[in-house]
């Protein structure tokens, strides 16, 4: 309205600028410079700073096993999250609008169980009969999955709500396409923003799950950060640090890719 | 219609035929289509049922079986004595994280939505937000072990202007220790939740008020706040749904050890300690739903409340 | 009842000039319609005047006190908005009963003036209902309603039809002017639809591009346009070249004749238009293959057919263009 100079909303967001990005520096510091706390004073604030702790650890080999699992769970995660919600979504939107609620309220359930009463359930569940689930590393995924439905139905719903669904499926069904091609060709291209952003996060969120790694004890990432932890705290951190610079810029592309679509939410994440 | 045309067989160009035959055929008619329907819907049903139904089904099946040696379930075992007051203790901390991350994520996306120059600081803040509102787990501990752990550097500097945070009995992995983590990522979730409401308090209301004689401080308390009060209470309690079922942040500032229900689980269900035990651990992971499904319906009944008179 | 004068209002956006030295009076009890397309700068001279806006430089004063300085809030003004003005948290009666409270009045007399008010807008029973529950006309009156409840030295209306569908754009219309001239409220009307604005407006602004073109009754905005602008906005019109003159005529003021009549200009019948009550014959001229309106009523309908030759009479022009040296 007026040019007001907007005193109290400045204030606010500075004091939100501190908090948020403080703790990074901190991390920042402690990864990298090699002076005790108790002897961090202004004289030696500027000394002793080197990547030796970041170069050890990346080259663990504790630690590159841990990421590449991860990094398998974390794609295969993404596949599987697509593979079965892209299809479920679509014909949500060609066929059956009228199950919509139905099918909407299912993809709420999983924030109704977090990660560790699920991955109990599970456990207490299938142990005995199908024990691959919690013993086999790729047993982990469709827990995963089952984390990140909320989000990518959400995602996918919005994106394949942007289209004119029906009109292209005909167009393209007129024009002698089969349903694969269809989908090949016409409606992948047309949602790859969603696609891409259902896979970001899947992928981001498997990098930093921990709950359910934690109680079947499996090697991935995160839990070989904790251990680290106890033995080089310096290069656990500087992972740490390395982890949010990676999904702050996996969020980030999220968030361009998803300038039109309705929704940023994501409740997915382990904290 | 011959008596070799089986109802189950009926193919789609025999369809239209199909219509005046008997009662029978048309069932079937009825049951393929509903079938056919259906069909690619099965997939994620199914997962669904697999991977989310039956889990929590054997959770309260298991949970509601008694502690070997007693005879009351273990559902209700587990709300009596020092389980009772680890779940008061984890309810707490989320309400408390939820109700500040509430008030201070309002208030920060009422600043950011008021702020029209730099222009790009809105876009960045909304950026920020979808960022830390899913930042949580371990790097999040690390980071604040760096900054307000025993050796942290906001520790050391407050220590040198004269405040000596542990002296005095702080801990990061204490309740409030754990409150201030959670702020991270419960603020920028508030931020989320509150920005497209508040944009959707039309500008034409705050000028038909101001227009009416109302001053700024009577438009809030009139019309501005009681709009906005269904989503900012539904997001309080989606936060403290949030907040409730945190687990990995908890765990890393602890080492592990902690009173939060998500890590007792852990512990309960690890072996670590008496066998028979586990069914406590299912009990409290029930509880937990039983929390958990509480919060999402009053968040959804809120959402839906405020849907009526904001639309985006 | 008071009276409004802008004087000299100028108003920018960046390096846009949304009004350019904008000067306008308008007497007490008076409706005056600010007029004219989209960014011609009438809603910006009317949020100045609520105060929703600064003006660059200039003053505006209500009966003897200049506002500009004033809040919003302080000006006690009426404002009836397009759309999405209604509280929807609040029902009919509490949205009108709003300035009222904010004024302190006695809840016993807040009350009865509501009820006043409704009745006068006619939407008596409707007081216990929600906004989303009432049709966009009612909505308005409404507003309406509650605009009028606080007593307001001036009314101010941003194109409050708009959103109306046109039957009911009608209604609303006249009744706005009947409730105006009863309680001889100072009005000040913006709408981008002449044909409203030349139905209820005791005088016209018409406005292009920040500047004022012509202020005046309707009926002179209409028969005498002071610029080619005014000319082409209200009602209908043609422009048509003639030798070196360029012409703006109305369909009423163009007759047809037969082609042999002298003084005629020569064409053919290209169309007939059938418009409701009547209807327009649409002629190209033999001279550059110009299009002219003239309009007849239906019962001729039958004397004309796409290829008749005719001739053209202009009985009155409504604007010449002034010929260029």
């Amino acid at each position: 309205m007026k040019r007001r100079p907007h005193i109290w909303e400045w204030t606010v967001i500075s004091i939100a600028l501190v908090f948020f990005f403080f703790p990074l520096l901190a991390m920042t510091r402690f990864a990298l410079q090699r002076v005790p706390m108790a002897l961090l004073g202004r004289d030696t604030l500027f000394s002793r700073w080197t990547i030796d702790g970041v170069v050890d650890i990346i080259n663990n080999d504790k630690f590159v096993s841990s990421l590449w699992l991860s990094t398998r769970l974390g794609v295969l995660t993404a596949l599987v999250l697509i593979a079965l919600m892209l299809p479920t979504v679509l014909w949500l939107h060609l066929r059956v609008p009228q199950w919509r609620m139905l099918i909407e309220t299912l993809s709420l359930l999983p924030y109704v169980v977090p990660p560790i009463a699920l991955v109990v359930g599970v456990s207490g569940a299938f142990r005995e009969s199908f024990p691959w689930i919690v013993t086999s590393n790729y047993g982990l995924v469709p827990l995963y999955v089952v984390l990140c439905l909320p989000f990518a139905f959400r995602t996918l719903d919005a994106g394949v709500g942007a289209l004119d669904l029906r009109t292209l499926v005909d167009a393209s069904s007129s024009l002698g396409a089969t349903t694969l091609t269809t989908l090949r060709k016409v409606l992948v291209p047309n949602l790859w923003g969603a696609l891409a952003s259902t896979s970001f996060l899947g992928f981001a969120v498997v990098l930093g799950e921990f709950a359910i790694s934690s109680l079947l004890l499996k090697p991935t990432l995160p839990m070989y950060m904790v251990e680290a932890q106890g033995q080089e705290p310096q290069g656990a951190m500087a992972l740490g640090l390395l982890m949010m610079m990676f999904t702050t810029g996996l969020f980030f592309g999220i968030g361009r890719l998803q300038k039109r679509s309705t929704t940023r939410l994501a409740l997915t994440e382990d904290k | 219609m011959t008596e070799f045309d089986f109802p189950g067989l009926v193919t789609p160009t025999a369809g239209e035929g199909v219509q005046k035959g008997s009662a029978g055929n048309s069932r079937a008619l009825f049951s393929l289509t509903l079938f056919r329907t259906v069909a690619p819907l099965l997939p994620y049903f199914i997962f669904i049922s697999v991977f989310l139904g039956i889990p929590t089904v054997v959770l309260f099946q298991k949970a509601s079986q008694p502690i070997d040696g007693s005879t009351t379930s273990a559902l209700s075992m587990a709300m009596q004595d020092q389980y009772r007051a680890s779940f008061e203790y984890s309810i707490k901390l989320a309400a408390t994280s939820a109700l500040i991350g509430a008030i201070f994520g309002t208030l920060l996306a009422l600043a950011i939505t008021r702020i029209d120059r730099p222009r790009q600081l809105r876009n960045f803040f909304t950026g920020f937000s979808g960022v830390a509102a899913n930042m949580g787990g371990i790097p999040l501990a690390f980071a604040f072990i760096a900054t307000l752990g025993a050796q942290g550097l906001l520790t050391r500097i407050l220590f040198h202007w004269g405040i000596d945070l542990y002296g005095s009995g702080f801990k990061i992995y204490n309740f409030w220790g754990i409150v201030i983590v959670y702020l991270y990522f419960q603020i920028p979730l508030m931020v989320l939740i509150m920005l497209p409401s508040i944009d959707g308090l039309r500008s034409t209301w705050r000028e038909a008020a101001s227009n009416l004689g109302a001053s700024p401080a009577h438009y809030w308390r009139k019309i501005g706040l009681p709009l906005l009060a269904p989503s900012l209470m539904g997001g309080a309690v989606l936060l403290f749904a949030n907040a409730f079922s945190a687990y990995a942040t908890a765990y890393a500032l602890a080492s592990g050890a902690g009173r939060l229900i998500p890590v007792q689980i852990r512990f309960y269900l690890q072996g670590n300690t008496i066998t028979g035990m586990g069914n406590l651990g299912y009990a409290m992971a029930a509880w937990m739903i039983i929390i958990e499904a509480i919060a999402i319906i009053i968040y959804l009944v809120l959402r839906r409340r405020s849907e009526r008179w904001i639309k985006r | 009842m008071s009276h409004i004068e802008f004087q000299s209002i100028t108003k920018t956006f960046g390096r846009t000039v949304a009004l350019d030295d904008f000067s306008l009076t308008i007497e007490s009890g008076e409706l005056v319609t600010l007029l004219g397309p989209s960014g011609c700068g009438k809603t910006t001279a009317l949020r100045i005047a609520a105060g929703f806006e600064s003006p660059n430089s200039g003053a505006l004063v209500i009966g003897s006190t200049s506002v500009l300085q004033l809040p919003a809030q302080k000006r006690n003004m009426g404002m009836v908005f397009q759309n999405y003005s209604l509280f929807p948290h609040l029902t009919v009666a509490e949205n009108v009963e709003f300035g009222l409270s904010v004024r302190r009045q006695d809840k016993l007399r807040r009350l009865e003036r509501v009820k006043e008010m409704l009745e006068l807008v006619q939407v008596g029973e409707l007081g216990a209902r929600y906004p989303h529950q009432l049709s966009g006309g009612q909505q308005q009156r409404v507003a309406l309603a509650r605009a009028l409840a606080i007593e307001p030295s001036v009314l101010l209306l941003d194109e409050p039809l708009s959103a109306l569908d046109a039957q009911v754009r009608v209604e609303v219309r006249n009744e706005i002017r009947s409730l105006q001239k009863n309680s001889n409220m100072t009005t000040l009307f913006v709408t981008h639809d002449q044909e409203e604005a030349v139905a209820i407006s005791d005088r016209i602004c018409v406005m292009g591009s920040g500047r004022i073109h012509q202020v005046d009754t309707p009926e002179n905005v209409y028969r005498q346009p002071t610029t080619d602008f005014v000319a082409s906005f209200i009602g209908l019109s043609d422009s048509i070249t003639v030798g070196q003159r360029l012409l703006r005529v109305r369909p009423e003021d163009v007759s047809l004749v037969s082609p042999d009549a002298s003084d005629s200009l020569l064409g053919y019948v290209k169309r007939v238009d059938f418009s409701g009550s009547h209807s327009y014959v649409v002629v190209m001229l033999n001279d550059r293959g110009q299009e002219i309106r003239s309009i007849i009523p239906n019962s001729h309908l039958l004397n004309f057919s796409p290829g008749d030759s005719v001739g053209v009479k202009l009985s009155q022009v409504l604007f010449e263009t002034p010929a260029l040296v």
